[in-house]
């Protein structure tokens, strides 16, 4: 081990830390915004519990709103990534399903009052 | 060394790197990124660069790679991998060549650029940049596993010489 490598490691771990403890920080999310082949196609509120069923050409998600937390519960594509993932509730959060072009993402009910908090 | 014995090794570098590759897919995914995995298989794929050459990494790299979708993945994962490992394999070349980096070094850089080109080809495919949200994650925990990839090439490189004089 050369002392670059020593440096190499510390450097990253210096930058990357604190980005991970501020994104874990983010807080609760209000909505889940839907997209489909990069377009937004439906925003829920995280307040109404209930599932979603979304297609495209490519296939169909299904997605669960339970007490503020989001998940796909089913869907037609060959990895099941997006299944497997499980909950998600944070800000900025996303369940992607990279063979239908689809992606969940939390959002806060309002995005400015988001940015000054 | 004689041509039989050098596919020979590369035939068990690339079982190895397969072994690997397979008990990968039993750990749940905490992200939801196809390939957020420990990537351990590369060290075999480095080993190949430090002991035989670009060429035989890329051999090694390559027949992992259809192996590993044939048996246990996907088309659409094929492609996946692909683009993440020639990331990952052109740094690691560059960086081991530049002789400023040990092993460890070179594989970290290496994780970090197959973390990127995987990010990369995501963000095109959903055309949406809030996955971005997971690199951070993703990066500081391709570090730790780049640096113990990295950490068994350096120990291996020295005790498999004899397979570079032959």
């Amino acid at each position: 081990m050369k002392k670059q490598d020593i440096i190499l490691l510390a450097v990253i771990v210096i930058v990357l830390l604190p980005a991970v403890i501020l994104l874990l920080n983010t807080g609760k999310g209000g909505t889940a915004v839907v997209r489909s082949d990069g377009n937004v196609i439906d925003t829920i509120s995280l307040d109404k519990n209930g599932t979603y069923s979304y297609s495209n050409e490519h296939g169909y998600n299904i997605v669960e709103i339970t007490d503020g937390k989001v998940r796909v519960i089913e869907a037609d594509c060959p990895n099941q990534d997006c299944v497997n993932k499980g909950y998600i509730k944070r800000n900025n959060e996303s369940v992607i399903c990279l063979p239908h072009r689809f992606e969940v993402t939390i959002k806060a009910k309002d995005d400015e009052y988001d940015i000054i908090r | 060394m004689k041509k039989t014995a050098k596919i020979t090794f590369l035939g068990l570098f690339t079982a190895v790197a397969l072994v690997l590759s397979f008990l990968e897919t039993l750990i749940p995914n905490l992200v939801p990124i196809p390939g957020f995995k420990p990537g351990l298989a590369n060290f075999a794929v480095l080993l190949a660069l430090y002991l035989f050459g670009f060429k035989e990494a890329v051999i090694v790299d390559l027949c992992r790679i259809i192996l590993a979708a044939l048996l246990f993945g996907s088309f659409f994962s094929l492609w996946y991998a692909l683009s993440g490992a020639a990331f990952a394999l052109i740094i690691e070349v560059i960086i081991k060549n530049t002789d400023k980096f040990s092993p460890i070094g070179v594989s970290v850089f290496g994780a970090i650029f197959h973390n990127l080109g995987q990010f990369l080809v995501a963000v095109l495919i959903i055309k949406s940049f809030g996955i971005l949200y997971y690199l951070p994650f993703t990066l500081l925990f391709c570090v730790l596993s780049g640096a113990l990839n990295g950490y068994l090439v350096l120990i291996l490189k020295d005790r498999l010489k004899f397979l570079k004089k032959e």
